[in-house]
């Protein structure tokens, strides 16, 4: 290696401060007779000087509380992941539920879960007891921006809600509130009705009806005697990978989500 | 947190410690998001691809001998996912730039007063015209912090390398921004 190739390469060290006295000295010793060595050091010395100021950096972008989150992302794609690797379907699970002596109890809450959904769909067919908005949602705009804007906003506002249904802890059902949460799923119900007759994607149209069942399910929890079923409903939110689906059509509506909207996560 | 308490650590993630895992993801994940951000340059995409560089840590974590560090793996897992990702992209700047940023990247000539902010979006967009190797080293070493030798062991290459990379990539970056004819540059 020249001895101009030497010095060149340390040049950015040397402006960084990281040479020791004798490599400083060395450097600054060829530059006072090297000309062309000189160039590219003034070259490299704008760009470090430049960079000097940078003292924020990309993470600073992000709030604490979505720092505070993040291991809970990582970990529910993690879960995703495990049970997209099982290939699980209804059917083949009831089939390992009834060849596995181990697991009776999932057996047993497949089955409820099953009928939890029949009768729930024939419950939105009748009746629905939700409560009144006070302000109507506009019908939204077909095929428009503000469309797409509810759309993302619904996905992600359902995904926040069954990620903090996920994350409840049924050691003492008694002590657990989901009167928030059912304020929430009520509105999202009245928003996906809203949403299903917007022209949007095969992916989408799905998504919005299986949430819809969920939603309305986690609606009609009467307190006091249905809080069991919390268990049901975090075990359908897994076994029918909710949370990977909306993450699937969430780039959808990419390029128009958080114009005008706050995300949670970043408050 | 000491190279030894870190080994430790990896070893109880092997035997299925979730805590341990999230002590190690909470450690190093702002440095993997902004690692992703200097390829990427766009916050959503860097988000995403700092979590899936911690989803193949922990489904490959087994296989982690620990010859190099934990930090080298994870950071080269980052940079590999991150040009994958941009590899995929049609149009890499698909963030909208200001009317001043747009002034700036298409002007030919031109005396401008910049501030130290506007400096840094400009510098990290043309970041991504760098050739690959050189980009990977500027992210890694100058917009990162990471040593020489840390660099060199993400990209499998020695430290001469490594500093030539980054003499030619600081070089190229200087001459794409040479346009502002600012006191800052």
């Amino acid at each position: 290696m020249s001895k101009h190739s030497h010095i060149q390469k340390q040049l950015y060290h040397y402006y960084s401060f990281e040479l020791s006295a004798e490599e400083s000295s060395e450097v600054e010793k060829h530059l006072s007779d090297c000309r062309i060595c000189m160039t590219e050091a003034e070259e490299i010395k704008k760009v470090v000087q430049a960079s000097v100021g940078f003292t924020s950096k990309p993470s600073d972008h992000r709030s604490p509380e979505y720092w505070q989150n993040f291991f809970l992302r990582v970990d529910e794609q993690i879960r995703t992941n495990e049970f997209k690797k099982q290939g699980t379907s209804i059917s083949d699970e009831v089939i390992t539920i009834a060849l596995s002596w181990r697991r009776p109890i999932i057996a047993i809450g497949s089955a409820l879960v099953i009928f939890a959904l029949v009768f729930a769909l024939w419950r939105s067919n009748t009746s629905l007891d939700v409560k009144k908005v006070t302000e109507q949602p506009k019908p939204p705009v077909a095929g428009s921006t503000e469309t797409d804007n509810r759309i993302a906003d619904y996905f992600r506002r359902s995904k926040t809600l069954l990620i903090g249904l996920s994350n409840i802890n049924l050691d003492n059902p008694k002590e657990i509130d989901l009167s928030s949460e059912q304020r929430l799923s009520r509105e999202l119900v009245n928003e996906a009705r809203n949403l299903q007759y917007q022209p949007m994607d095969d992916h989408s149209a799905r998504l919005v009806g299986d949430l819809e069942k969920i939603l309305i399910e986690l609606a009609n929890l009467k307190k006091d005697s249905d809080f069991s079923n919390v268990d049901i409903i975090q075990s359908s939110i897994y076994k029918e990978n909710l949370l990977f689906k909306i993450r699937m059509v969430e780039p959808i509506y990419n390029d128009t989500r958080f114009v005008n909207t706050t995300y949670e996560g970043d408050r | 947190m000491t190279a030894a308490d870190e080994r430790q650590l990896i070893l109880q993630v092997k035997e299925g410690n979730h805590g341990a895992f999230r002590v190690l993801v909470e450690r190093y994940m702002k440095h993997a998001y902004n690692i992703a951000y200097g390829f990427v340059n766009d916050h959503d995409d860097a988000e995403d691809i700092a979590q899936e560089s911690f989803v193949r840590i922990y489904d490959s974590i087994k296989t982690f001998r620990g010859d190099a560090a934990f930090n080298t793996w994870l950071y080269r897992i980052v940079m590999n996912i991150s040009l994958n990702r941009l590899r995929r992209k049609k149009n890499m700047n698909r963030t909208k730039l200001s009317s001043f940023q747009n002034m700036m990247l298409t002007a030919d000539s031109g005396y401008a007063m910049v501030s130290q902010n506007e400096t840094k979006e400009i510098m990290e967009r043309k970041l991504h015209e760098l050739p690959t190797l050189q980009r990977a080293v500027v992210i890694l070493r100058h917009l990162n912090g990471l040593s020489t030798k840390q660099v060199s062991g993400i990209l499998r290459c020695s430290e001469g390398t490594v500093k030539t990379h980054l003499h030619r990539g600081l070089k190229n970056l200087r001459s794409k921004m040479s346009y502002l004819k600012s006191e800052v540059l």
